[in-house]
């Protein structure tokens, strides 16, 4: 079989594509139907774990470990090996972002901010483990994308449009990429956030493109709460680049995010 | 699918040092404008809503509840909160008038919440009472000086895609929200 016509074949058949709606966000694993014979079983594998870190991560939930930790129960020696993890990685984003990014935050704990991209970052070593080289797992919008949709063929990810959230504005290529929006809901068709009372970001929304999700969600959170300045703060991270969308309209991005456009 | 004028417009936001020791390595290469200002092609598409699926609503009432919660649920699934919404417009639900506060619904990062406005026995708008925040405060840090970014006007775009990178209000918890919302209109 030429690898013309081999390309031909797989661009044409169908992605295996399920999602399931878990932490309250609808999570989808994608992956070519050549990739493998089992994709059910795979899928079933992230939908799992997102399962599992609801339970453990929830700050919503009274019986999490985070919940636990909130109230004082379990103290820093006392919490999972998972936890210990998030936690060190929290300091870590911490300093990253100048104390801007704090699990802490008016005496409360929440992690939330960072633990949707690690457990995607997660789900895909699962996947890894299992030798799927080319695959995205999307939780909510942020996106780990492996290897390619077909052979040489980049998979092409759209970003929304926060103006009207059935449109795409721009659309990337991407492969071996993590990427993650963070925003607020927009005004248009009549929805609004009535907290933005206060004008407290002219920011729509800010898309972060790093080497892999958990990377770009963290810094997305962190950029997006920094206002106009997060695209700067972006910029200045050599692996990292951002599309920022403020409530004119207008985008603004750092210069290496040209290279994963593709319309 | 035309191409439009170039919209793009490059932002030389040149700063000079700040006196911070890691200027230089807050330089990214200069890349070349005329780099910049290629490739900024824009494809204008249809105003939005022309991709959305009306909802309808079958006329028996004891049915009619899950297909609502159906419709409502495939829309959003489907192109997002935005397509709910506008199923449950175009939908001839003949709700009483008035005002709807539906129900508190969990999400893995808070609560979302909406408001239903009946007017006409047509659903008119929805207003997000409260939704998960990112974590984010308001307060503010020094801005990091950076050379060049770019910049360019927001634009449709009619590419195919496999996936859609962007925030929205968790899809679920906004759908039972409104559903609630609407059940106490009337529907």
């Amino acid at each position: 079989m030429s690898p013309a016509t081999r390309n031909s074949a797989i661009a044409d058949a169908p992605l295996f594509q399920p999602t399931e709606l878990i932490m309250g966000m609808p999570i989808t694993v994608a992956i070519p139907a050549a990739e493998c014979t089992n994709p059910d079983e795979n899928a079933d594998l992230v939908f799992a774990l997102f399962r599992s870190v609801d339970l453990q991560f929830s700050p919503y939930k009274t019986e999490s470990e985070v919940s636990r930790i909130d109230r004082g129960e379990l103290v820093p020696g006392d919490v999972s090996p998972q936890m210990q993890e998030v936690l060190r990685l929290s300091e870590d984003t911490k300093r990253l972002t100048n104390g801007f990014f704090d699990v802490w935050f008016n005496g409360r704990f929440d992690p939330s901010g960072l633990v949707k991209g690690w457990s995607i970052l997660k789900a895909a070593r699962l996947l890894d483990a299992q030798g799927i080289e080319n695959y995205c797992i999307d939780a909510g919008g942020d996106i780990e994308i492996r290897g390619y949709e077909a052979p040489e063929t980049p998979w092409k990810i759209g970003l929304r449009n926060p103006f009207d959230p059935v449109t795409i504005i721009r659309t990337l290529a991407l492969t071996n990429r993590g990427i993650a929006t963070s925003g607020t809901y927009i005004r248009g068709e009549h929805i609004y956030n009535p907290r933005n009372g206060e004008k407290a970001n002219s920011i729509a929304s800010i898309t972060v493109v790093a080497p892999n999700v958990y990377e770009a969600d963290r810094l997305a959170t962190a950029a997006f709460a920094m206002g106009e300045a997060g695209v700067e703060f972006i910029a200045s991270i050599p692996t990292c680049d951002a599309y920022m969308v403020d409530k004119s309209g207008t985008a603004t991005y750092t210069p290496g995010f040209a290279r994963y456009i593709a319309s | 699918m035309k191409t439009n004028t170039k919209k793009a417009v490059v932002s030389m936001v040149l700063v000079a040092g700040l006196g911070i020791g890691t200027a230089s390595y807050l330089m990214r290469p200069a890349q070349n404008a005329m780099q910049l200002l290629s490739n900024k092609k824009s494809t204008s598409v249809p105003a939005s809503g022309s991709s959305v699926a009306a909802g309808t609503a079958p006329p028996q009432t004891n049915t009619r509840r899950n297909t609502i919660s159906a419709a409502l649920a495939t829309a959003a699934k489907k192109s997002g909160n935005q397509a709910a919404i506008a199923s449950a417009k175009s939908a001839n639900y003949n709700l009483s008038d008035g005002n709807y506060t539906g129900g508190r619904e969990y999400a893995f990062y808070g609560y979302v919440r909406v408001e239903a406005v009946v007017q006409n026995g047509q659903l008119q708008d929805v207003r997000v009472l409260e939704h998960p925040n990112d974590n984010g405060t308001s307060r503010y840090i020094n801005s990091i000086a950076m050379p060049y970014l770019v910049q360019e006007a927001v634009q449709a775009n009619s590419a195919s895609v496999s996936l859609i990178s962007g925030a929205t209000l968790s899809s679920e918890a906004f759908v039972k929200s409104l559903d609630s919302a609407l059940r106490q209109a009337g529907a």
